[in-house]
């Protein structure tokens, strides 16, 4: 029983970590901070009974991480805006391979920088953590047709700024 | 077929978010018209840049020592047999010690209570009775005077039943004090 807990904690910790650090660093805007609060999220788990979390284990870990992330913001009253993901570091370590690559890709991170918080956060949770419209759900309180509604008007957002980028690119 | 391409639904189509019978629908659809294979095909290739710009960020994790603060509580508890035993032992000794601590002192007590009233028993040499509660006022002596002339009333009734008691051959005798 204890064993069985044991592996699956473990299991969760190799599989989570990295999405769970990178979203609470993408919510306090400090990495340090944000494995303190991925780190305690797990300390929890391992109080937590794992019928009790059942199949729910991404949205637990996200839901935990995410209050403890705002609790942390909450504490230290930090109002000055969150750091983007885009201000993450990130691994492309070819720079100049394709300057078009990477032009589209600045221009990418420019229009996400532009969408609301609330779509930016179900983007994240989407396309990065993997997780699903029903899961995201969960994490964000928000209905699952909001979250579906928020992703498609990002896409629909980025999609219509990129046409409009390469039009110009076109044009000149 | 009138498509409306800000319906939601082909999003979800492309990110595998439609039941069986809402993603039949949606191929029937896309069959058919010409406009939705293009909305299909922009929103699948905004979702595969997002993919990949999401996957540029560098994969970040815990520190090693917290890494390893968890696995160590994550770790099951296992407890050798022999100090399994100490601490039934230890239990059992601190049950034993609390059962001791309650009883013993009230054990105490009731002795002595014993002795004073056989004490208390023992009629005065010349044969006077003694009113302890002339010369003692205090509410402790009174109560134990109280007892005593109870116990006493209660042993006159005694020997006054012992002097009228039958012997065997059912012949009432009286018996000397």
């Amino acid at each position: 029983m204890e064993d069985a807990k044991s592996t699956w904690i473990v299991a969760a910790l190799d599989q989570y970590e990295g999405h769970l650090v990178r979203y609470a660093a993408w919510i306090l805007g400090d990495l340090e901070r944000a494995r303190e609060v991925v780190q305690e999220t797990f300390l929890r788990l391992c109080r937590e009974q794992p019928a009790r979390v059942g199949d729910h284990l991404a949205q637990w870990l996200f839901t935990v991480c995410r209050n403890l992330a705002f609790d942390v913001r909450k504490k230290e009253n930090r109002m000055s805006p969150l750091k983007d993901p885009e201000t993450l570091p990130t691994t492309c370590d070819r720079p100049a391979t394709s300057l078009e690559h990477e032009e589209t890709m600045s221009h990418v991170l420019r229009v996400m920088e532009t969408l609301p918080k609330n779509q930016r956060e179900v983007l994240r949770l989407k396309f990065q953590c993997d997780l699903s419209y029903k899961e995201i759900s969960e994490i964000t309180k928000l209905s699952v047709t909001n979250v579906g509604f928020l992703i498609h008007t990002a896409i629909k957002t980025m999609r219509k700024e990129m046409l409009t980028e390469s039009a110009k690119r076109r044009i000149q | 077929m009138n498509i409306t391409p800000d319906d939601p639904k082909w999003t979800a189509y492309v990110l595998g978010e439609l039941n069986e019978a809402e993603r039949a629908q949606v191929e029937q659809e896309l069959e058919s018209s010409a406009l939705a294979r293009e909305v299909v095909e922009e929103i699948r290739l905004a979702t595969s840049m997002l993919k990949r710009e999401f996957a540029k960020e560098q994969m970040m994790g815990l520190a090693a020592a917290q890494r390893g603060v968890i696995r160590a509580k994550a770790e099951p508890t296992h407890v050798r047999p022999i100090f399994r035993w100490a601490a039934v032992a230890g239990s059992v000794a601190a049950g034993l010690f609390v059962v001791a601590s309650l009883s013993i002192p009230s054990l105490l007590r009731s002795r002595q209570a014993a002795v004073e009233t056989t004490a208390a028993l023992v009629p005065p040499v010349d044969g006077t009775r003694t009113t302890p509660s002339e010369s003692d006022r205090d509410l402790k002596k009174q109560r134990t005077v109280y007892n005593r002339q109870k116990l006493e009333a209660e042993i006159q009734q005694a020997q006054r039943r012992q002097l009228f008691r039958l012997p065997p051959d059912g012949t009432a005798t009286t018996t000397e004090r």
